[in-house]
């Protein structure tokens, strides 16, 4: 049977047709946004080559052997600073002793080193109360950690003979 | 049939595999190339900072070369021994001393992990006893850092007249 009167066309839910527009735009979006990030991608590659070069040239040889110089100077420097710090005045031993010695006593042999900073010293003087005295005197001194005498002989005019063995503070030297 | 919902799974199902195959791994690329540079710049700056400074203390050590050239004296690279000879004989006439002999040169490191090398060498002295100390002190005053290690002598026989030194003297060098 022929329908005269039309059907009325069946209406699309809204919501289809707003599904269908957003899934394109997200698609559209989707492609820009993978082409746009690739030409990001393409410009960051191309700053970090030019980085890399800036950093390549940033060690130039010239700074290079500034640099050699300056850490050369540098242990220099130290190594002065060390021997220095360890440097001893063997001089003022004598000036050590020199203050210290008794009048009346005299030394004819000195043996010195700096290595355990004992001196050997032999002597003379004129009694055995001049050299208790010096003894005495050697015992005081703050400068000396030990004192060893030995070797106490009396001479043919009557002289004592002596040997002191003193072992010294490094400070002296300094 | 309205194929727009069947359309928009469609759509929507290839921009998440977009998303996910192409998009996700081009942004994770993006941002591991931009911390590369943020790393690279750091980078470089350090270095611009470094190679500045050392600049700045070379200048300044334009200003040290005097004392600088005191250090190289003290430890010099090249140890001659000639002039070092020359240098004791030097000062032991200036100081009133006679030189009789020079012993060898015997060098060792300072330390195990030092490339300060330690010469040390004997010299026999004759003369007096003032003459010695002026000798000391010329010596332990002189650039080249010189030092006595030990030193042993004997008051003059009555036939000799004047003192014999014995003495070891070290120096520095690399």
């Amino acid at each position: 049977m022929v329908e005269i009167i039309p059907k009325p066309k069946a209406k699309t839910p809204p919501w289809f047709n707003i599904l269908f527009y957003f899934s394109i735009s997200l698609l559209i979006i989707a492609i820009l946004s993978f082409f746009i990030l690739n030409q990001l991608q393409k410009k960051a590659t191309f700053n970090l080559q030019n980085l890399d070069e800036l950093l390549k040239n940033t060690k130039t040889q010239e700074r290079i052997n500034l640099e050699k110089e300056l850490i050369n100077y540098q242990k220099k420097t130290d190594d002065f600073s060390y021997l220095v710090k360890n440097h001893n005045l063997t001089s003022k031993l004598f000036d050590f002793l020199e203050n210290i010695t008794h009048p009346a006593v005299y030394f004819s042999s000195l043996s010195f080193s700096s290595e355990n900073g004992i001196v050997v010293l032999r002597g003379g003087t004129e009694n055995f109360q001049t050299l208790g005295q010096q003894l005495s005197i050697f015992k005081t001194e703050p400068l000396i950690k030990e004192v060893n005498l030995s070797e106490v002989s009396i001479g043919r005019e009557g002289k004592i003979n002596f040997t002191f063995t003193l072992s010294l503070l490094s400070e002296i030297f300094k | 049939m309205n194929y727009r919902p069947i359309l928009s799974a469609i759509l929507i199902f290839i921009t998440l595999i977009l998303g996910l195959f192409l998009i996700l791994p081009k942004y994770q690329d993006l941002k591991s190339s931009q911390i590369k540079i943020k790393e690279v710049q750091k980078e470089i700056k350090q270095w611009e900072e470094y190679f500045s400074n050392l600049e700045k203390v070379s200048q300044e050590l334009k200003n040290y070369t005097e004392v600088l050239s005191k250090i190289d004296s003290a430890i010099p690279s090249e140890f001659s021994l000639p002039s070092l000879f020359n240098f004791i004989q030097k000062i032991s006439s200036q100081s009133g001393l006679v030189l009789k002999e020079v012993g060898s040169v015997t060098a060792s490191p300072i330390s195990q992990n030092s490339n300060i090398q330690k010469n040390s060498f004997t010299v026999s002295l004759s003369g007096s006893y003032s003459s010695l100390k002026n000798f000391l002190s010329i010596l332990e005053k002189s650039a080249r850092f010189l030092e006595v290690e030990s030193i042993s002598f004997s008051s003059p026989t009555e036939k000799e007249g004047v003192s014999s030194f014995s003495l070891r003297i070290k120096v520095h060098s690399y």
